[in-house]
């Protein structure tokens, strides 16, 4: 009957947000003997070895966000080094009433959502995605038992998948299921309403559920 | 409730749980409870996506030279420059207390 209830029902464990522990404040050791509080005081006040440090505490993170949102390696290392130059120069204005990893995360999202709305390919993606599709009909193509996906995703099938997607959908992806953002988040920060970034989000796992469906097929062809 | 009907509220209440007769279809439908556990099974797989790779060196080396031409860090071949002035400096004292140090025994 537990089993029932846990497995069955669509409730909140998928809002438990173990993602959000990726961006919870850690005490990290920055270099030998210094904190990154002390390294993030000593660069508000100039020290440039301290933004050295302060990079590489952060440059996969940040770097791995980018590089998921385009899917694109050059865009990723452009928007990277814009990202920190903004940290840097806004600095000073840190006054760490967040995290300050939260903080830079969020100045990064916004860099990259700003260089995508340059392009002009979020605007049409979510269009195009706001169109009525097949997936918006029932799926019972795909009901039989032994389809289900469960335990068949492994990391790399997974980052394939998601690089495939279109860049709306790939975008309120990363940004929600990725990197732990709520959906009151996302709709502030992509201008859009809560309805529609969670109606994307949705459509956006249906399509990964597809093209994982595709992948574990292909796979299973080649045995 | 059908099968569309409980499709159309899923990205709805997929998170905060549907009402009775929601619930009721998908304990008794198949198809929408292995959607549904798809679903979250991506969601769940998802989070567990950690960073796993470093910028190229170059990053670093383009955002160094900005801060230098915006004058937020000072240059590196200056701070190299003025470390090697000071050694320059260094040496200079030592070699005259050295002659000093001379001047003083041949005089003895
Ligand atoms: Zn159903």
């Amino acid at each position: 009957m537990a089993a029932k209830t846990t497995t069955e029902k669509v409730t909140a464990s998928i809002v438990v947000r173990t993602a959000k522990a990726k961006l919870a404040p850690q005490k990290k050791t920055a270099a030998p003997g210094l904190t990154e509080a002390e390294a993030i005081q000593r660069a508000q006040a100039g020290d440039a070895q301290c933004f050295e440090i302060l990079y590489g505490l952060h440059k996969r993170r940040v770097y791995s966000l980018c590089l998921r949102m385009t899917g694109n390696t050059a865009e990723a290392e452009d928007l990277t080094q814009e990202a920190f130059l903004q940290l840097y120069r806004k600095i000073a204005t840190f006054r760490g009433e967040s995290a300050f990893s939260t903080w830079l995360h969020r100045l990064a999202v916004n860099v990259v959502l700003m260089h995508l709305r340059k392009k002009g390919l979020p605007e049409v993606s979510l269009e195009e995605t706001m169109e009525p599709q097949q997936e918006d009909g029932p799926r019972k193509d795909i009901g039989s038992r032994d389809n289900v996906l469960a335990g068949s995703i492994d990391r790399v099938n997974l980052e394939r998948a998601i690089e495939s997607l279109p860049p709306g959908y790939r975008i309120i992806f990363v940004l929600h299921d990725v990197e732990g953002y709520e959906h009151n988040e996302i709709a502030e920060m992509m201008g859009c309403s809560i309805g529609n970034s969670k109606s994307q989000l949705h459509k956006a796992r249906m399509k990964l559920r597809d093209l994982l469906k595709i992948t574990r097929a292909e796979k299973a062809m080649r045995r | 409730m059908n099968c569309s009907e409980f499709q159309r509220v899923l990205p709805e209440i997929i998170e905060s749980g549907g009402n009775q007769e929601q619930e009721a279809h998908l304990a008794n439908c198949t198809v929408c409870s292995d959607l549904v556990r798809d679903l979250r099974y991506i969601a769940e797989v998802a989070k567990l996506l950690v960073p796993m790779e470093d910028p190229d060196p170059r990053v670093w080396d383009g955002i160094e030279k900005t801060l230098e031409r915006e004058g937020l860090i000072k240059r590196k071949h200056m701070t190299r420059s003025a470390g090697r002035m000071t050694a320059r400096i260094v040496m200079m004292v030592a070699s005259m207390a050295v002659l000093q140090c001379l001047q003083q025994v041949l005089r003895a």
